[in-house]
This record gives structure tokens, sequence and C-alpha cells, in this order.
């Protein structure tokens, strides 16, 4: 698997916005403390459902113009795939 | 105090959908997801309580605009907060002008207030007159 930006071309670094359902409490001082955090999308979905794939953004560069390649030896020629195999 | 539930009274323990960022690097073939982190900040961590803080402050500054009026349930639910302990998503402030069974349809509202408004009225329509005196 292989995570391309389109506008920088250098990051392998990406973002990716997910929703948490959070458990907090009240503490008496009146600030806040996290008891647990749950993800309510799974990642895998969301990386493979083509509407989420503008969500995802370059660290470097901030651009929404990313590409996934989920198999990059999905397209290699027989000679490339038996010589990899031999190796 | 708060916040509270008004179906088990918990006001400590809640629960509210907060938007966080996850940090993806493709390495040697594998997808690893982890915080987001520049330098030595994690901003993952800052982002979710910084979330966290900003939708509990607006629910308790707006009270009335975070909750929405459910007509199957006859009661005012919040929108963005429910109860940890049971569940419930009516969750408002204490002592809340937005109590839960408070909502009244319109039309009746009109209606029990009828004769009041016909009072009213009355009033207004002999308030400039000079009152008569009795003729001995």
């Amino acid at each position: 698997m292989r995570i391309d930006c389109l506008s920088c071309g250098k990051s392998n670094q990406f973002l990716l916005p997910l929703w948490t359902s959070t458990t907090f409490k009240f503490n008496e001082d009146g600030s806040l403390s996290i008891l647990h955090v749950k993800p309510l999308e799974i990642l895998e979905e969301k990386i493979t459902d083509n509407k989420s794939l503008r969500e995802i953004s370059c660290k470097e560069c901030g651009s929404n113009e990313v590409d996934i390649v989920f198999n990059e030896y999905e397209n290699q020629d027989d000679d490339e795939v038996s010589a990899l195999e031999g190796l | 105090m708060q916040l509270i539930c008004s179906d088990c009274w918990n006001y400590t323990y809640f629960e509210v959908d907060v938007e966080t960022l996850r940090e993806l690097k493709a390495d040697s073939g594998q997808l690893v997801v982890q915080d987001t982190k520049f330098e030595d900040f994690n901003y993952s961590e800052s982002m979710l309580r910084d979330n966290l803080n900003d939708i509990v402050q607006y629910v308790i500054k707006q009270n009335g605009a975070a909750l929405i009026w459910d007509p199957e349930s006859n009661s005012y639910l919040n929108n963005y907060i429910s109860c940890a302990r049971c569940g419930s998503k009516r969750v408002t402030k204490p002592y809340s002008s937005w109590h839960s069974n408070r909502h009244q349809n319109l039309d009746k509202e009109l209606l029990a207030n009828q004769k009041e408004f016909t009072e009213l009225r009355k009033e207004r329509k002999y308030a400039d007159r000079l009152p008569v005196l009795w003729k001995e």
C-alpha cells in the first residue's frame, strides 16, 4: 500500500479526521477528565471509501489531492513478478 | 453541578461525540496509524481535549440552542451530550427553563390563555375613560 500526495509528492505522512465517542466527567473544580474514547468510524472503511478520500490531507503541505494505491504490485509485468518471486 | 440528566439525575458522567485527527503513514507496504505529532506536541490529544471542551462549554452557554424537541418522547433532547450512566439524551443545565416536560403546543397555550387575553383587551378598551361617579 502506498499513499501519494499529488501536490508536493514529498510526504508519506497524512492526516485523517475521525469521530470518537468520548466519555468524560466533571471534576469538583469544574474541569473535565476523559474516561474513555471509542472510535465511531472504522479506519479501513474510511480509507477505502471514495467519498472520504477528500478528507485525507498531506501533513506537509495540507493538500487534499491524495492518491491511495492499495496494491502497488498489481500492474507489474509477469517478468518483474517472476523476478521478484525468484529473489 | 453544570449539567444534569433528567432521567437518572446523574450530574458527573456524560458522553459526547468528538472529532479528532489521526496520522496515516504508509511504510514498506504497511499502513501505520498513530497520533499526529508536530515535533514533541501531540496534536491529536490536544484536538480531542479542545473539541470536548468547546462542545461542553457551548452546551452550558447555549442551553436552549443545544436542545431539540422530540415529539415521540414528548421531551427536549440534547443534540450533543448524553448521559453516560443511563444513555438518556435528556441532559440540560440544572434549573433550566427548558424543562423536558415544559413544552406546550402554541394552539393549546393560546386557548388556555384566551380568557386572560379577553380580560386584558377589556382593560384597554375602558382604560382611557374616566370613572363614572354614582349619582346621589
